[in-house]
């Protein structure tokens, strides 16, 4: 088996593990990982530099593989940095797919004003084309080639070089799609079709991947050169993208298979996150957990210190770095003394001069609370609070996730991630009951290698 | 009436346990709030209704109430399944069904019940009974949540008036309850836990109803009066709204009959509740803390506390619409500060019937009315919000699947919001031509008004509807409010939603 590295790049954060040719599982236990990814934060040292170092200890000239988990796709959208899209529809049609119903948008609870996520395209991007199919998918119009060709010399003066296509009733026949889509490829354009990606309960959603896809390919092929530079002028080296989520659920997988568990949690710097086998099947899926180390602490509707919706994540970072002012979930930690630890990339920004700054925002974001008796309530009861809290919001995830019933019912439960080792004794003195299997050196990186280990 | 002496509630500091029960019950309801159906959990012994989630106006108070209708006629036990959708037992419409499970909270909890309602096609008809909008159904027992009457469910979705997919909605909504239940089943019966124990649920929402009485010192304190007609029979909604610094009183006193639209006086509380939630946007857990600072009589025989025969679409509609819109007028009108609603029209409807169990109803949404920063949003309709819900607005591929129909466009009415500093948002425009004949029923609802501006703001468009005859160029327009026209194979019609009104003066060249 070839070389590989397992990489994993979040928005503030990327890691790397290496696997040398001769690795197996039988020397080197689960994914054939034992030693800790070597991690890095980006601010500080870029992707190619970072992972320039990691490949040092390969001899990169044999070739291998890199499978790269990330989350930018979602980071992509979110921050508006993906590339420009033209998204070609059947006309009539050109203003449904923004202006139609999506479920992301309503969190069921009264609003005056929609929470709609807007697409990452223009409208001026957006090209009405002459084709119809029906319901059974017979040709009502069919596709003239002429009409793409002047689209085609529109797109470049426009310098559009990825496409969405969107069709009606593409699923149920795909002619008209396919046979645009070869047309712009063959112009030199990176082309999304709908049909092509996995079934949306409708059309409108579909399209919509159709141009999110589109949308995050320049950013995509941006990411995959910036590894190739790392590896300097060798070849043989192959780069599989997959979704973190992905990662984790093949981790899941594995350790479902050679020592059973019923869930996972994955505590990394940036998410925590969960994979498990709710669904019906036993198949697995991932999803995120009701704390985030970077949630932002402040009043909310509830006049007393929260959990609010915004993620603060690590530009500046948690209070404790000594830069931001917005108080976090870590920040609730560091002052209750948890993160006294050394973590990678990590422990070296903490500022011992935070804890008072932090106390004092505690202080201040409960000013409405009293204790009997006292004037004030403590800051460190109030963090004390907060870790108790949260610590049940992530018991209370374990209970309705992962049931300690049926055939799997006593299969441990995978703590895992960089964060791991504080998590874990904190879950455990909430529940005794549970079986813990503490495994802070699975990282993403690693469990983006998961399926490719003998 | 000044607020400056209002002395806030003090907290102990562990109610953060409160925000947190509400994320776990939250995360308990997932599986149904992904799937975009409303759901409710609520507490056997005392009624207390623990949370509600729905984007439906109507929902909120009614969706508890159908859940406890299950109780008290199927004294309802835990795993025991019910499914009901009639407006007298805490249903809206009979397109809207409700489904019912218990589960056991332990020995300090007692039962809860956990329930869960989805949207389905609405059936419009001329006559305007309750009986002719679907097939009725009390509480009843429905087998086990996890081994249902599946005979039962067949039947109720063979009826000639149930709506299209019945059968296969219920499934799907059963499922997700079950699994619902079931996180909620294991989060009560862990024996670690304290979080959900009884005393802390009574101090949940105690919890709320303080945190909510923060949230109302932003409503105006007084009364005013504010009346409206409903747009197509001109019956008169009056309204007496009282706000003191604990209570939202609506009094609909003097409010008419209506022989077409009713609402029930749940539904009628819901939509009430909803208006000023809505206004407030908060994000506090809805349930009986937050519920016992609003209270709302509606005179029997009115169109707001109706009961059978008459009919409930259009009361939920329309009706429930107008009185969120006279709800909040009511509120600038003790404080003209207060912005401008951004609702403005409700859903409207067409309705094609091609016999042979053929049929197929379209909803379309008005733009909104712009606000002094922001512009309208297009397609909003802010009292029918539910966008996750996909039965409620159907996809374009199963508008034509379902029918024999071609939709030529479908999107937005450019240029239909007013124009203003800020425009009114674009209403959606509806092109749809059928493939055999058919019988249309269209009702505009609200969108038949035109969304007035705020501050010298132009108004948005009124909504219109036409057919353009097979062979025909020139439009027939549709008058009137609603109205039922017969259409030969290859007519189209076309449906042009309203738009919001603009906010601010517009400069010379936005005319």
């Amino acid at each position: 088996m070839s070389q590989r590295i397992g990489l994993w790049v979040g928005d503030s954060f990327a890691e790397a593990v290496t696997l040398a040719a001769s690795s197996s599982i039988g020397t080197k236990g689960t994914f054939g990982i034992t030693e800790n990814p070597t991690r890095w934060f980006l601010s500080k040292k870029n992707l190619t530099d970072g992972l320039r170092e990691v490949v040092a200890g390969l001899d990169v000239t044999k070739g291998g593989e890199i499978i790269l988990s990330s989350s930018q796709d979602e980071s992509i959208l979110r921050r508006r940095i993906g590339g420009p899209v033209a998204f070609l529809v059947t006309s009539g049609f050109e203003t449904w797919v923004k202006s139609a119903p999506h479920p992301s948008h309503t969190p069921l609870k009264p609003a005056a004003v929609p929470n709609r996520i807007a697409l990452p395209i223009s409208s001026d991007h957006i090209f009405g084309i002459d084709e119809r199919l029906d319901s059974e998918g017979n040709a009502v119009k069919p596709l003239k080639t002429e009409e793409l060709e002047f689209l085609a010399a529109k797109l470049e003066l426009l310098k559009v070089k990825d496409i969405a296509i969107g069709f009606l009733h593409a699923r149920k026949n795909s002619s008209h799609e396919a046979q645009a889509k070869q047309y712009f490829e063959e112009k030199g354009f990176r082309v999304v079709a709908s049909h092509q990606l996995v079934a949306a309960p409708n059309e409108v959603l579909t399209w919509r991947r159709a141009i999110e896809r589109a949308y995050v390919a320049s950013a995509r092929l941006e990411l995959e050169a910036q590894v190739r530079a790392s590896l300097g002028e060798a070849e043989g080296w192959t780069i599989k993208q997959i979704s973190s989520d992905e990662a984790l659920i093949q981790a899941f997988n594995e350790a479902r298979t050679r020592g059973g568990a019923r869930l996972a949690m994955h505590f990394g710097l940036e998410k925590f996150s969960w994979t498990g086998a709710e669904t019906i099947g036993g198949v697995a899926r991932a999803g995120t957990l009701p704390v985030q180390p970077t949630c932002q602490i402040g009043i909310t509707d509830w006049p007393f210190p929260s959990w609010t919706a915004v993620d603060r994540g690590y530009e500046p970072g948690p209070m404790m770095f000594g830069k931001s002012h917005q108080l976090t979930w870590l920040d609730v930690l560091s002052v209750r003394e948890r993160m006294n630890s050394p973590i990678d990339a990590f422990s070296d920004k903490i500022s011992e001069k935070s804890r008072s700054r932090i106390l004092e925002t505690l202080t201040t974001l409960g000013r409405n609370l009293i204790e009997p008796g006292r004037r004030s309530v403590d800051a460190l009861a109030i963090a004390s609070d907060l870790e108790l809290m949260g610590i049940e919001r992530i018991c209370g995830a374990i209970e309705m996730l992962a049931p300690a019933t049926g055939k799997n019912g006593q299969a441990p439960i995978e703590i895992w991630g960089s964060l791991a080792p504080i998590l874990a004794p904190l879950i455990a003195a909430r529940r005794p009951d549970l079986e813990l299997r503490v495994r802070p050196e699975i990282s993403l990186a690693g469990a983006a290698l998961a399926g490719t280990v003998a | 009436m000044s607020r400056a002496n209002l002395k806030l509630p003090s907290w102990q500091f562990s109610a953060s346990r409160s925000a947190t029960i509400a994320s776990l019950l939250d995360m308990s309801l997932a599986p149904l709030i992904e799937y975009g159906a409303g759901g409710t959990i609520v507490r056997a012994s005392d009624e207390a209704i623990l949370i509600v989630r729905s984007a439906h106006p109507t929902d909120i108070s009614t969706l508890p109430q159908s859940a406890l209708a299950c109780l008290r006629y199927l004294q309802l036990k835990p795993g025991e399944l019910a499914i009901l959708n009639d407006p007298s037992s805490g249903g809206t419409t009979l397109g809207h069904f409700t489904l019912c499970t218990a589960i056991s909270g332990g020995a300090d909890a007692g039962v809860m019940l956990i329930a869960a309602r989805v949207h389905a096609d609405t059936i419009w008809s001329e006559a305007k009974k309750l009986d002719d909008e679907g097939v009725r159904i009390p509480p009843t027992p429905l087998g086990r949540i996890d081994q249902p009457n599946v005979d039962l469910i067949r039947a109720i979705s063979l009826h000639p008036l149930a709506p299209v997919g019945t059968e296969a909605l219920i499934e799907e909504t059963r499922a997700r309850l079950a699994n619902s239940a079931a996180r909620l089943q294991r989060l009560f019966a862990s024996a670690q836990t304290t979080t959900l124990s009884k005393t802390a649920i009574s101090t949940f929402l105690s919890d709320t109803s303080a945190a909510f009485e923060h949230q109302m010192a932003r409503l105006p304190l007084g009364t005013s009066q504010a009346s409206v007609r409903i747009p197509g029979g001109n019956e008169l909604i009056k309204l007496n709204l009282e706000i003191t610094e604990q209570r939202v009183h609506f009094d609909f006193k003097g409010t008419e009959s209506s022989l077409r639209a009713g609402l029930t006086e749940l539904a009628t509380l819901s939509a009430c509740t909803w208006a000023v939630l809505a206004f407030l946007e908060t994000d506090l857990p809805v349930n009986s803390g937050l519920f016992e600072h609003f209270a709302v009589s509606a005179p029997a025989g009115t169109c707001l506390a109706s009961k059978a025969p008459l009919g409930t679409v259009r009361g939920v509609d329309l009706v429930a619409p107008t009185i969120g819109e006279l709800v909040l007028t009511a509120l600038r009108k003790i404080n003209p500060k207060l912005a401008k609603p951004a609702g403005t029209g409700s859903l409207s409807r067409l309705y094609l019937d091609f016999g042979s169990g053929k049929r197929v109803t379209i909803a379309a949404r008005p733009g909104a009315r712009a606000q002094q920063q922001v512009s309208g949003a297009n397609s909003w309709a802010v009292w029918s919000p539910n966008e996750t819900d996909p039965r409620s607005f159907l996809s374009v591929e199963e508008i034509e699947r379902r029918a024999p129909v071609r939709v030529t466009s479908r999107g937005v009415q450019g240029g239909s919001g007013g124009k203003g500093i800020t425009s009114g948002g674009d209403g959606e425009l509806v092109c749809v031509q059928v493939l055999s004949d058919a019988k249309l029923l269209w009702n505009l609802g609200r969108q038949a008004l035109k969304s007035d501006g705020h501050a010298s703001g132009k108004p948005g468009q009124a909504a219109h509807a036409s057919i353009v005859r097979a062979g025909a160029t020139d439009p027939e327009e549709l008058t009137g409010f609603e109205g039922v026209v017969q259409l030969k194979a290859g007519d189209e019609v076309r449906f042009h939603g309203a738009g919001g009104g603009g906010w601010g003066a517009p400069s010379d060249d936005g005319e």
